[in-house]
């Protein structure tokens, strides 16, 4: 079975063009022949496992895709897991349903291992519980890590109250004592917060301490500029800029990237050896020059039961050793007199 | 060296030039500040004004049609240069170049003559006091300064307004557009080659959206025109003193509709290659270009075949103007919109897309769903329809933006058409084709065009009774 084999991959977590490139258009044939929207998409723009022979030539669906077609391989009552997209803006929400999640674990065990944590550790975590968010694929994520590394003395400082700011401060503290380092998990907006609640109030947490931080903005609060964001964070919690990482994810995909660390900004995202990414032009789907900033694609050999190949709304450009994000692309507006899509879309009370 | 802007002649040697970025060019321009600004709205009002209004009507129009024979003509240098300064647009130099002729033509002595008798009958009353039939005489005044701040990247658009002030006999202070700054600029040159005492009455400046110097001009004028999108327009509403009039100029939505008549085999053919023309010209980027298209069931050709032929038509014309690479966050918008075709068409039975292999235009077909907007730049819906009725029940949410409609159906229709449409909010309806291509004197959104540049003023008839007692050899 091709999920075995893919699993078997992960595990060994090994730079292997060829075994990906095969098990990718493997993958691809099976998506094509039981996800029938996939087919149908496939079809329309002519690619189809007849004239697909390599990874980069697998149509990519956008991320909206998921919001109005439901790919999956699998009938969806046999499914284990439907994770959702935020609906940040426009209400709807993507569902990425996941026959099993057994290669999910499998491909952010190793990451996780590589990239955030791999030995016990005390970790307060600023998200909550999965059995609260069943849909989130992050609270499944952070939730793992916890059940597999949390030490003694690890917690959950969210609940639907909001950030339990003084349990939490008495956290830090008592690690501080027992000169215990501590693993931080939370969203980016988290942070936020907890800099606007403690302010002056600085933490210096025991050497070998790492902060994580993940999910960008969301509108939920103010931005900061990325670079701000690292200096306070790193500051707030006596943590230096190495071992502040971030980890850059979607629902869409069943594999996450993460940086080394935010000495240098912007930070450069690295990725396992089951995924890939390219910089295109949106309109010929074509790979950008080296270093020009276009449009994320990214190939996931992990997203089994939906499609391997989603193209994002962010903006980027290729690096050595993987890609630089820079956010979404800046509106352009009407250069002309005709009518723009946000006043038609405002006047009609219609939504993206 | 690209020269953007205009001085009055007489003010060239004290009014220096500064060099600034416009988009992809670096350009000359007048100086601007508040003190070079004041000076030359004092000008304007004072010596511009006693010059423009010593002209009678009918010598404005001759000069203004010589300084547009300058534009035609194919081997001036006026038109070469100018040419030259539109490459950097982001439209063609054919497309430049067949535009520019047809549009100026509108600006010829006869089309001139025709504005200005749609508009007052008697354009005398631009110069001297005329009878009234209702007693009295009365004479027709431009201010002694106007604004016009242009925007845009039409080419010309600023014409339309630039020519109607100056068969007003007013002084003109415009600024031109960011992205097309050359015709305005080219057509001041052509008059003051013509006639420099009348380029006494002309200055054109440049500065970003957000200067400060725009309120030194709010502060002298009594009239402002002004384009642009309609935050921008409140803006500069809200920074007016409520004794100066706005004249504003939003953006816009225009569409198509397509009767039956139209889709038979003789003509169905030509009425969407017009169609396509339509949405080719100047990329969907005008308030006039049709943003969807309306097309009627019942017809030889059915609107999903009408769809088909759409797209292949815009083949065609992209063969003659390829569209030029766009910005990476045009390319997101067009390619979201690419995208929801091809996920509706999946969705929906009857939905359908076609789409050139580098996107560069689509066509997507949508039986059912509320009506979209394009992202421009070649891409347009088909919505089918059953009874006119149906098109007006997608309108009316936008009655504040409608301006033209091209209708292809028999003239009885037509003008039922016409009258429902107008009753929506529509101000223009033009023959497929055509949108993109305004007649002399048009309403732009529905407004007068020259009369909306004067003051009236009466001389009430008891007062011409009362001086005729008063006369010396009165009796």
């Amino acid at each position: 079975m091709i999920e075995k084999r893919i699993e078997a991959f992960i595990r060994a977590n090994e730079e292997d063009e060829e075994t990906f490139q095969t098990l990718m258009i493997e993958l691809f044939r099976k998506q094509f022949e039981e996800n029938t929207p996939y087919r149908a998409f496939c079809q329309e723009k002519r690619k189809t496992p007849r004239t697909v022979k390599r990874w980069q030539d697998i149509p990519f669906v956008p991320v909206d895709a998921f919001k109005h077609l439901t790919l999956s391989r699998v009938p969806v009552e046999e499914t284990v897991a439907c994770f959702m997209t935020s609906g940040s803006t426009s209400g709807q929400r993507g569902k990425h349903y996941h026959a099993d999640l057994t290669i999910y674990d499998a491909s952010m065990d190793e990451t996780v291992r590589r990239f955030v944590v791999d030995r016990p550790m005390r970790i307060a975590c600023l998200f909550p519980r999965a059995s609260e968010l069943p849909n989130s694929s992050l609270a499944h994520y952070l939730n793992r890590i916890v059940d597999q590394y949390g030490k003694e003395g690890s917690g959950y400082f969210i609940d639907s109250s909001g950030i339990a700011f003084d349990a939490f401060a008495s956290f830090l503290k008592e690690a501080t004592c027992d000169d215990e380092p501590v693993l931080l998990l939370g969203a980016t907006f988290s942070y936020v917060h907890l800099f606007d609640h403690f302010q002056e109030t600085t933490f210096t947490l025991p050497k070998g301490s790492r902060v994580f931080d993940t999910g960008g903005y969301k509108g939920q609060s103010e931005a900061l500029p990325e670079a701000t964001f690292y200096e306070t964070l790193s500051a707030q919690f006596g943590v230096p800029l190495e071992s502040c990482v971030n980890m850059y994810g979607m629902s869409e995909l069943s594999t996450q990237y993460y940086d080394r660390g935010h000495a240098t900004s912007p930070a450069v995202k690295v990725g396992p050896p089951w995924i890939r990414t390219r910089i295109i032009d949106p309109l010929t789907g074509d790979d950008l020059p080296y270093g020009e900033t276009g449009i994320i694609v990214h190939y996931d050999l992990a997203n089994t039961n939906a499609v391997t190949a989603v193209m994002t709304e962010d903006v980027g450009y290729a690096h050595e050793d993987g890609f630089v994000l820079l956010g979404r692309a800046e509106g352009a507006e009407a250069k002309g007199c005709s009518l723009q899509l946000a006043d038609f879309l405002q006047v009609t009370g219609g939504t993206r | 060296m690209k020269l953007v802007g205009f001085v009055p002649p007489s003010l060239r040697e004290t009014i220096g030039t500064e060099r600034v970025t416009l988009g992809p060019d670096h350009v000359y321009c007048p100086k601007a500040t508040a003190e070079t600004v004041t000076r030359v709205i004092d000008h304007l009002e004072t010596k511009g004004r006693a010059i423009i209004q010593s002209y009678r009507v009918d010598e404005l129009i001759d000069r203004i049609d010589e300084a547009v024979r300058l534009l035609l003509d194919r081997t001036s240098l006026v038109r070469e240069k100018l040419l030259r300064d539109l490459q950097t647009s982001e439209y063609d130099r054919e497309m430049i170049d067949l535009h520019l002729t047809d549009y100026v033509k509108q600006f010829r002595a006869h089309e001139l003559r025709t504005f200005l008798v749609e508009d007052f009958g008697n354009p005398a009353v631009l110069d001297t006091w005329q009878p009234r039939v209702k007693g009295g005489l009365s004479r027709a005044i431009a201010a002694p300064v106007t604004y016009h701040s242009w925007s845009g990247n039409v080419p010309g658009v600023s014409l339309w307004s630039f020519v109607s002030q100056l068969l007003v006999k007013g002084p003109i202070f415009g600024k031109v557009a960011t992205r097309e700054p050359y015709v305005a600029t080219a057509f001041a040159y052509a008059l003051e080659q013509v006639d420099a005492h009348l380029a006494e009455a002309i200055a054109l400046f440049w500065w970003p959206g957000e200067s400060e110097l725009q309120h030194v001009v709010y502060e002298r004028v009594p009239l402002v025109v002004a384009y642009g999108h309609n935050d921008t327009l409140a803006r500069i509403e809200a920074s007016l003193p409520v004794t100066t009039r706005l004249l504003g100029y939003g953006h816009k939505w225009s569409f198509s509709v397509i009767g039956k008549e139209a889709l038979d085999a003789y003509e169905y053919e030509r009425t969407l290659h017009d169609v396509a023309w339509d949405v080719v010209n100047f990329n969907q980027q005008g308030c006039y270009s049709p943003q969807v298209v309306f097309v009627e069931r019942g017809g030889n050709v059915s609107p999903r075949e009408a769809a088909a032929q759409l797209f292949h038509e815009l083949g065609t014309w992209e063969v003659k103007h390829p569209i030029r690479p766009l910005a990476l966050a045009e390319k997101q918008r067009v390619q979201a919109y690419v995208s929801s075709g091809r996920i509706r068409a999946i969705q929906c039975e009857g939905a359908d897309i076609w789409c050139a292999p580098d996107a560069s235009y689509s066509v997507r077909f949508e039986p059912e769903g509320a009506v979209e907007p394009s992202p421009l730049h070649r891409h347009v819906t088909v919505y089918p329809f059953d009874t006119i009725e149906d098109v007006l029940a997608a309108l009316r949410p936008l009655r504040a933006y409608l301006q033209t409609a091209s209708v292809a159906t028999s003239t009885e229709r037509m003008t039922d058409w016409a009258t429902q449409l107008s009753d929506v909010g529509v101000t223009r309806l033009a023959a497929v084709g055509t949108m993109t291509g305004t007649e002399a004197g048009w309403h732009h959104d529905g407004r007068l065009s020259v009369m909306d540049l004067i003051q009236w003023v009466d001389i009430d008839e008891r007062l011409y009774r009362a001086s005729e007692r008063l006369v010396s050899y009165r009796q």
